[in-house]
């Protein structure tokens, strides 16, 4: 390689490392919406080490791979070696690295995430201050059901909401998921939850807010072609708050109560398994 | 048998269409497969144009395209788009490139076998391909057009209800068709594997193409006919107005949507590993050619993809984390999925092996068996938060996971494709690309490739669902929007860097330098052969003497590999590069 044909790949190669570096500070630089749940934090976690475990990781093959492709690059008085890499020891070595990695990487995540899974956010919230909601997807509008003061669903006094969600902070929300058409996937990202809703089928939903607020739900699974369109607010109140905004939508709701309108009352049984 | 001579078809229909001859059926394999490519990108484009600029009419092709909205793309028009752009993509650009032209012309030449076990079943493959693709291009013309349900086309939305058309019914015979196709194929390739290998031809001789494009055949035979009942279930569903998905819509049917996701990931996943081990395969054995070394750990490559193969049949359920899967099942898919990161680490560490005091020569084939080790590390990588139960909670249906499907499937996949064609075009046509506009093809490909895919997982880690027609209609997604407009800004550049490529083997085809029988110093039975390798392949089928990668041997003097077939190093040196075509009989 002549030494002009060399100054000009170190040119290349650092303008692509400066831009690059760059562009990836910028993308670097977004984050998640703000996390507000009490349990949120544990996929935040479980994303950020294994985002650093895996830079490190990827960046030692990398580094080999370069090193390889500088050094032993073909060139005049240079010949490869012969190494089939079949022997005890290689075998040996590849074995222990792969399966380092695997024990550093991957059980320490399927550790934490069983564990959050089956503990936390598979463990569904019983006892008496569980904020109970049923949910309704429908294309393309998200319902959401309260019982109202008879703590019974389905029945006069009950609280509907189109495309808004509200909760009070401090207490954890349960949800029952079910679906009137297709399958819908209700997205709170800053619980960083998601739950299928699907007909015939009911799912479960829980989570704890911490901070008050005005924030968006979204629909995350594609269900026609208003997918888009299926986005909902989603409001954590003081606890005050939320009571008082149930006490009221509810002796509206009381008013306006129609039992023969079937599409109206969609509610169901809180024990029913579908 | 295999070992007798068949006359040489002589008219154009018996030579050129309907022939019988591997060769031929990998180069209709491969334009089916560049032509779908072309159009999948086309439609890629189109996706990103409205998600970078939301409404706003497509510059030059949109009046043409959707005169009806004064050319912007309306909501149906988008789900289309992405719903045809996954479908071919992953059944009519990458699987006919990678399996049905690599497999069709690697197979036979490098067991050094005359064809196929079954030269009409190869033809019919390929015709019942055609026509599938036929079938699915067809339906964007039908009333109410093309398919909307995505690729994954998830019932009750891809029932009659939701998604009434004939667009709908059309891409599910078409899927039905294409797997019957591949299963003709796979049924082929591995009794070809099994039967026709030449004397000395062990299974530890073979290339890991060989293994690569074996393995996934396997798969494709266990995996095919489940897809395929799927497929005809939601046919009957749609047109027989049976119910084997629709609940809850239909009071008293007993099916159930959650079927359909089940016997879909059952293919699906799999499907991946379908896709990825050819070029898993092809990888392995170009970083060896071009690194003139043997391939380091061969038996533990092979052992590691054929471990993959089956870990790859049980770890499905991490699709389906989102649909209230029990925690017990849950955690099973879990810890089976990660397990996969063992024989992966073996397939990275084996590579870096390879090339480690190698003799490396940056041919355009090399460098894009390179670019396969590093978009699949990101594929692979980004993997874990997938098969991780809680990670994938937050991160299902966001554009994180097609960062990474695209950097698995995708890029690895279009990657492993490029590096075989440019590696075998010269026995395939009997010309040599220009390694000049090779590597342009290279950069151009591989940067703004990764423009488009990193910048994804930034999206989805912020949240964005994916397949949204308009990303600002949430409000926490606005200030993605800049990002949103570099990938398709990047996506633009990828798609016109690909007119050097069309440039280069058009150029080829007609003006490019002759190919001499083994223009890369290979080592494997394909380059014995003249380029092109004429009808049935091998005068004499040959002996195998040694493993497939036998570079650098000590042993050897004067040069630096040395053939499957040569008994024994020959005692004149030759000088590089090697002889002409005409002269190649000598080695036998």
């Amino acid at each position: 390689m002549s030494s002009e044909n060399r100054q000009s790949n170190v040119l290349a190669w650092s303008l692509l490392v400066v831009l690059g570096g760059g562009l990836l500070t910028v993308l670097l630089s977004y984050s998640p919406p703000v996390d507000i749940s009490v349990e949120g934090h544990r996929i935040d976690e479980a994303f950020g080490y294994t985002t650093r475990l895996i830079t490190i990781y990827f960046a030692i093959v990398l580094f080999v791979m370069g090193y390889c492709l500088v050094r032993f690059r073909a060139r005049p008085g240079h010949s490869a070696e012969y190494i089939e890499g079949n022997q005890p020891r290689h075998l040996l070595m590849t074995g222990a690295l792969a399966a380092s990695v695997f024990m550093l990487i991957d059980m320490r995540l399927i550790a934490t995430s069983a564990h959050d899974a089956s503990e936390i956010f598979w463990k569904f919230p019983t006892g008496k201050d569980v904020v109970k909601i049923q949910v309704l997807g429908q294309q393309f509008e998200w319902h959401f059901r309260y019982a109202g003061p008879d703590a019974k669903f389905n029945t006069a006094d009950d609280v509907e909401t189109t495309a808004l969600l509200h909760v009070p902070k401090g207490k954890p929300v349960l949800m029952q998921l079910r679906s009137k058409d297709v399958i819908h996937s209700l997205f709170l990202p800053n619980v960083r939850l998601k739950q299928d809703a699907i007909p015939g089928r009911q799912t479960q939903l829980w989570f704890q807010a911490k901070v008050p607020g005005d924030y968006e739900l979204a629909c995350a699974e594609l269900c026609g072609l208003g997918h888009y369109k299926m986005r909902g607010q989603f409001i954590v109140d003081e606890p005050a708050d939320f009571d008082a905004w149930i006490a009221a939508q509810s002796k509206d709701a009381e008013e306006e109560y129609d039992a023969d309108d079937k599409s109206a009352n969609w509610g169901w049984d809180w024990e029913a398994r579908n | 048998m295999h070992d007798a001579h068949h006359a040489e078809p002589t008219g154009f229909l018996s030579r050129v269409v309907f022939s019988r001859d591997h060769k031929v059926i990998a180069k209709q394999f491969l334009l089916l497969g560049l032509l779908f490519l072309g159009l999948g990108g086309i439609l890629a484009l189109l996706i990103r144009w409205q998600l970078a600029f939301p409404g706003k009419p497509v510059p030059i092709v949109g009046q043409y395209l959707f005169s009806a909205t004064a050319g912007a793309i309306s909501p149906e028009g988008y789900t289309m788009l992405f719903t045809m752009h996954g479908t071919i993509m992953i059944f009519f650009a990458i699987t006919p490139m990678l399996i049905g032209a690599f497999g069709n012309l690697c197979i036979p030449l490098m067991i050094g076998a005359r064809d196929m076990a079954f030269p009409l079943l190869n033809m019919l493959s390929f015709w019942v391909a055609a026509a599938s693709g036929v079938v699915l291009a067809g339906s964007f013309f039908v009333e109410g057009g093309a398919a909307m349900a995505g690729w994954t086309a998830y019932p009750p939305l891809s029932g009659a209800t939701a998604t009434p058309g004939l667009g709908q019914t059309l891409w599910a015979v078409s899927l039905f068709l294409g797997g019957v196709s591949t299963l003709m194929g796979a049924i082929n390739y591995v009794t070809t594997i099994l039967m026709l290998r030449a004397p000395g031809m062990g299974f530890f001789r073979m290339p890991l193409s060989v293994w690569g494009l074996g393995l996934a055949a396997v798969l494709n035979i266990l995996f095919v006919p489940v897809i395929a009942a799927a497929l005809l279930m939601l046919i009957l569903d749609r047109v027989a107005n049976t119910g084997f998905f629709v609940s809850g819509a239909q009071p008293g049917s007993a099916g159930d949507p959650l079927l359909f996701q089940h016997l879909f990931w059952i293919f699906g996943h799999p499907e991946v590993y379908i896709l990825i081990l050819p070029a898993w395969g092809i990888v392995s054995d170009l970083l060896a050619v071009f690194s003139r070394k043997p391939a380091f750990g061969f038996k533990a490559t092979a052992i590691a993809m054929s471990s993959i193969v089956v870990l790859s049949t049980v770890v499905y359920g991490h699709h389906m984390y989102t649909v209230g899967l029990s925690p017990g099942l849950g955690k099973a898919f879990m810890s089976l999925t990660m397990l996969i990161s063992i024989p992966s680490s073996v397939l990275f560490l084996n590579w870096l092996g390879t090339i480690w005091r190698g003799s490396i020569r940056l041919e355009p084939a090399m460098l894009f068996a390179l670019g396969v080790v590093f978009v699949f590390g990101m594929g692979g990588l980004t993997g874990l938060f997938l098969g991780a139960i809680t990670t994938d909670i937050y991160l299902h249906d966001t554009a994180f996971v097609v960062g990474h499907f695209h950097y698995t499937m995708a890029a690895s996949v279009l990657f492993g494709s490029l590096a075989a064609i440019y590696f075998w075009f010269p026995k395939m046509f009997g010309r040599m690309l220009c390694p000049e506009l090779a590597r342009l093809h290279f950069w151009f490909t591989f940067l703004p490739l990764n423009l488009v895919f990193f910048p994804m997982l930034i999206e989805g880690y912020g949240g964005m669902p994916r397949r949204l027609y308009e990303p600002t209609s949430y409000k926490y997604l606005v200030q993605f929007q800049p990002v949103n407009q570099l990938i398709t800004f990047a996506a633009m550049v990828l798609g016109l860097a690909q007119l050097i490529f069309v440039w280069n083997v058009v150029r080829s085809l007609w003006a490019g330098e002759r190919a001499p029988a083994n223009p890369w110093e290979a080592t494997t039975l394909e380059w014995l052969t003249p380029s092109p390798p004429p009808h049935e392949n091998f005068d004499v089928i040959p002996e195998v003497h040694r493993g497939p990668h036998e570079h650098s041997r000590p042993d050897v003097p004067d040069r630096d590999w040395i053939g499957q077939w040569e008994s024994q190093a020959p005692a004149a040196p030759q000088t590089p590069p090697a002889p002409p075509a005409d002269s190649e009989a000598v080695a036998v």
